[in-house]
This record gives structure tokens, C-alpha cells and sequence, in this order.
């Protein structure tokens, strides 16, 4: 027998118990899906919105609106992420209809042209040029946004803030072992973003 | 496509490089977390209301089932009439005068008038396991169980698709449109209302067609691909309608959503087949054993389509001369 394949389906429990925690009015889960999602959301609109903040705003409010009416639809069939990001690219539209402006929209990975130049030259003795890198930092910030729970938080801590495992341990309210863990995970969501955004075979 | 490996090193320089991501704003965040949780809050009342008043309903029926055990069983769960599966943008349901947004997973009561505005709408009714999909601008409201009140716009009808039994097995479900009724007979169709005129189209199957008892048409039903048009009961005109017009298009951006995962490919191509209305045409030959492994995420059938093919072997393009969906190897 002969399967066509799709990406494997990945369970999005923890996120399904994030949604069912804030059905129950339980305030560390709304406080947790305000702490992570909200920023996300508003970047992924100002990228999409050629920085125009107050723009940013109000898509995101809507979307926000719309995300705390349905999110007992929210079934765990794909990431949290995903499922907000999926109102908002509607939100977006809607707003641009409205207001009867032609925004710059930012097609991320849609470019797989541009991204593999952009991996072809990253190597140090090949320097980017000033869009590239610009390019690249939206990607990669991008990808730190799609990752699971608060595996962005905790790369652009350890790696960008310099923080300690103690300090995000701190930060978290967990043990440093936990944290250690909880890095390496984060490490390879990462690694493995990219490489399902780009179907790149990454060992 | 690039083939290269990121290593943990190469993990930290870009982020190193690439630098911290926007932060949102404290005010941004305040003013968010303010609308955020009001409409929660909202919300989480809202649920909790339909809660408290389908379980007050479901009380006094019971008081109806005991006074009218000797004359029907039925009556138990005559509040309770339909529940929402899909929702695409302004949907809004009148209850207790009260008019709120209607979204999935609420349930709709008798006498409930819902109002489409820019959106649509997809219920699954109690009585029976029809599929009932409301187009933008509309509105209707359930009289009886087994029965919907067309005020304006358009509703469709679906009495079932892949792996569900159709036709005589379902409970009949009449429409009623400015007195006259339209009854399904195992059938996909769509019965739409304008100021001036009614007009009741068949895709599949046949309806029966009444105005004030009579049958409007001598044979007393309308086939499928045919569309017929009525101005103050009086029949205006019979034509011809595809089953892949644009017509019914918003219809298959509410199709059901369905579990692909080992979905056979070729059951797959008939589902969208039903939902679309374009028939397939095969210039590959696919086997009856290949199967799709995984769900699709989106949830209309052409995207599904799209989403099925993408990690295909096939490519499909659209004839609408032909109306068609034409299957070819992708090489």
C-alpha cells in the first residue's frame, strides 16, 4: 500500500490544556497565554503591517477579541500559535480592506529562493549585505515566534540577554535541571523549524 | 534546496546575530490584556448562560414529556434543536432578545433567529444528521424541530456525504419560505429568498415543492440540476443549474470537516467531488490502495484539495468547461 505522506501530526496537548485552563477562568493560564501570545501576535502584525503600530494594535485587539470567543473550538489540532496566527492573517486582511491601503506584506519562507541565498552566504568569510541580514533576522525571529510553549523566550535569554540557567530558572519559576532540559528542547525546536519550514535534512 | 546542517553553534550565532525580537509595548499590552479579558469574561459568561438555560429547558420538558408521553416520545428534546459546527466570520443569534455573536460549539434553541452578516454558517440539527449551511446576509430561525423559517437570503441543505447513509434513512426537514415549503428527498439543494422572488435550486437528488398544501409542480418534485423560480407562489421559471456553478461555492467553503488520515485517495477525490460539485477526471491512474497519511489543517474542500495534492505524486487543475477537476501525474 502506498501512503502520501503529510508532516507528521504533532499533539499540541500542552497547548490544548493552556485553552481548557482559560474555558475554566483559571488565571495562571490566561496570564500564561497573555505572557506568551501577546507579544508574538503583535510582531506578527507589525511585520505584516510595514511597522505600522497603531495598526499592529488594533488587528491584534480584534484578533484577540475573536480568540477569546472561540477558544473553546480550539482543539489541539495544530499549535496554538497557528491557530491565533490563522485569525489574524484575516484580521490583517480585513484591516487593509478597510482602511483601502496596500501594506507591505512580509512572505515569510513563502521565498525559498531568497532563503537559500541567505543560508549560502551566512557562512563568516561570506558576509550578508544589509538586506540580508535584515532578511534573516526577520526569519529568524519569525521562527523563534512559531516555537512551542516558551522555547523562544528561553533561546533569546540564554543566547541573545545572556542570562544564566539560574536567572531563567528564576524567571520561570523552575528547577535548573528543568531549565537545562527544557534548553536542549528548546534547542532543537529551533533547529527543527527550519528544517520543516524548508524540508532541509538537518541530522 | 539547501542542504545544511545547523549546529548548536551555528543555533547561537544566529540568534546572536539576529538580536532581541520586538517587544510589545507596555501600553500596547495593557490596552490588549483590557479588551482581552473583558470579552473573555464574556464569553465565559455567555457559555455558561446557554448552560444554565438548556439545562432549565431540558427540565421543563420533561414536564412536557410526562403530560404528552401517550402522544409522542419526540417531545423530550423539543428545545434543543440544532448545534453550530462551523462558523466564517459575523454570525449573530437573537435570544431572549438578546443579539450576540454565534460561534462553533454553541447550541441553538427553538424560536433562536439567527442573523448572518458578512459570514456563514454550518449546524448540525438534533432531529436528524443533515448538514445545513447558511449563506452571508441571511437569516432564519427554527419553528419546529423539523422545520426552518428562510426570512432572507440562502440556506443549503446536505443530506450527507462520504460514509453516512442519505436519503429516505434521514427525518425530513422542511424549509418554509413565504408559504411555501420545500422538502428534501436524499438530496443536496438550496432554497434562497429576495425581496421579490424564491428560488429553490437541486444539485443532487429531488424536493418536493408546496405552496399552501399543493404540490407546485405537477410531478411534484424538482430534479437535480435543475433550478426553478417563484414569484408570490406562482412558478416563474425552470432552468438548468451545474452542479459546479458559482452558485454554490460559498456552500463548499462550510464542507464538514473530515479526517483524511488513511483516507483512501480516491474516497478523498469523491468527497471533494460532493463538496464542489466538479465531477474528477482521471489522467492518472490511482490505486484504490493509496491512502493519505495525516489530516489536512484547512477547512474547505478546494483548500483540501490543495493541501492533499501538494504532498501528492498528482497535480489537479480546474475545467470549468467541463466542469471538472482534472487529476494529472505531477511530472
Amino acid at each position: 500500500m502506498k501512503l502520501l505522506r503529510f508532516r507528521t501530526e504533532q499533539p499540541y496537548e500542552e497547548d490544548k490544556q493552556l485553552a481548557k485552563g482559560m474555558l475554566r477562568n483559571e488565571e495562571p493560564a490566561i496570564r500564561e497565554f497573555m505572557d506568551i501570545y501577546f507579544p508574538r501576535l503583535y510582531r506578527f502584525a507589525l511585520m505584516r503591517m510595514g511597522d505600522d503600530a497603531s495598526g499592529a494594535e488594533d488587528v491584534v485587539q480584534q484578533t484577540l477579541v475573536i480568540a477569546a470567543r472561540k477558544i473553546g473550538t480550539y482543539r489541539g489540532e495544530a499549535s496554538l500559535m497557528t491557530w491565533l496566527a490563522q485569525i489574524c492573517r484575516r484580521e490583517l486582511i480585513r484591516h487593509v480592506q478597510k482602511t483601502e491601503r496596500r501594506r507591505k506584506v512580509v512572505a515569510l519562507f513563502d521565498d525559498e529562493p531568497l532563503f537559500d541565498a541567505l543560508m549560502e552566504t551566512i557562512d563568516d568569510d561570506n558576509p550578508l549585505d544589509l538586506t540580508e541580514r535584515t532578511e534573516l533576522i526577520t526569519m529568524v525571529h519569525a521562527v523563534l515566534d512559531q516555537l512551542p510553549n516558551r522555547n523562544g523566550d528561553i533561546l533569546e535569554w540564554k543566547y541573545i540577554d545572556g542570562l544564566s540557567i539560574r536567572e531563567i530558572s528564576e524567571k520561570l519559576g523552575m528547577g535548573t535541571e528543568a531549565v537545562q532540559s527544557q534548553l536542549a528542547r528548546a534547542r532543537r525546536a529551533f533547529k527543527q523549524a527550519f528544517s520543516e519550514v524548508h524540508q532541509l535534512n538537518y541530522s | 534546496m539547501t542542504d545544511r546542517n545547523i549546529d548548536d553553534n551555528r543555533v547561537e550565532q544566529l540568534l546572536q546575530g539576529a538580536g532581541r525580537r520586538t517587544p510589545i509595548p507596555e501600553e500596547v499590552r495593557d490596552r490588549l490584556e483590557t479588551s482581552f479579558l473583558s470579552e473573555l469574561n464574556k464569553s465565559q459568561q455567555r457559555n455558561s448562560r446557554t448552560r444554565v438555560v438548556t439545562a432549565g429547558s431540558l427540565a421543563a420538558s420533561v414536564l412536557v414529556a410526562v403530560v404528552l408521553v401517550f402522544n409522542s416520545g419526540s417531545e423530550q428534546t423539543r428545545d434543543l434543536v440544532a448545534s453550530v459546527t462551523k462558523d466564517r466570520g459575523e454570525v449573530n443569534w437573537t435570544y431572549d432578545n438578546d443579539l450576540g455573536p454565534l460561534t462553533a460549539g454553541n447550541t441553538i434553541q427553538l424560536g433562536d433567529v439567527i442573523t448572518t452578516g458578512t459570514g456563514s454558517v454550518s449546524f448540525a440539527p438534533v432531529a436528524s444528521s443533515l448538514d445545513i449551511r447558511l449563506a452571508a446576509r441571511s437569516e432564519i430561525s427554527f419553528v419546529e424541530p423539523t422545520t426552518i423559517s428562510l426570512n432572507q437570503g440562502t440556506i443549503y441543505i446536505d443530506s450527507g456525504y462520504i460514509g453516512s447513509k442519505k436519503g429516505g434513512e434521514q427525518s425530513p426537514l422542511k424549509i418554509l419560505v413565504n408559504g411555501v415549503s420545500v422538502e428534501h428527498i436524499g438530496t443536496q439543494y438550496m432554497v434562497s429568498r429576495n425581496e421579490h422572488q424564491i428560488e429553490v435550486a437541486v444539485r443532487e437528488g429531488e424536493v418536493r415543492i408546496d405552496h399552501e398544501g399543493a404540490s407546485v409542480r405537477s410531478f411534484g418534485g424538482l430534479g437535480h440540476g435543475e433550478l426553478t423560480q417563484f414569484s408570490d407562489g406562482r412558478l416563474v421559471t425552470t432552468k438548468p443549474i451545474a452542479t459546479h456553478d458559482s452558485r454554490w461555492s460559498w456552500a463548499a467553503e462550510l464542507s464538514p470537516a473530515i479526517e483524511t488520515n488513511e483516507m483512501p485517495v480516491l474516497d478523498f477525490m469523491n468527497w471533494v467531488s460532493e463538496q464542489t460539485g466538479y465531477s474528477i477526471v482521471y489522467r492518472v491512474e490511482i490505486d484504490p490502495g493509496d491512502r493519505i497519511s495525516g489530516s489536512v489543517l484547512t477547512d474547505d474542500a478546494m483548500s483540501a484539495l490543495d493541501e492533499v495534492m501538494t504532498i501528492s505524486e498528482y497535480i489537479s487543475e480546474i475545467d470549468n468547461a467541463r466542469g471538472a477537476i482534472i487529476v494529472s501525474p505531477a511530472s
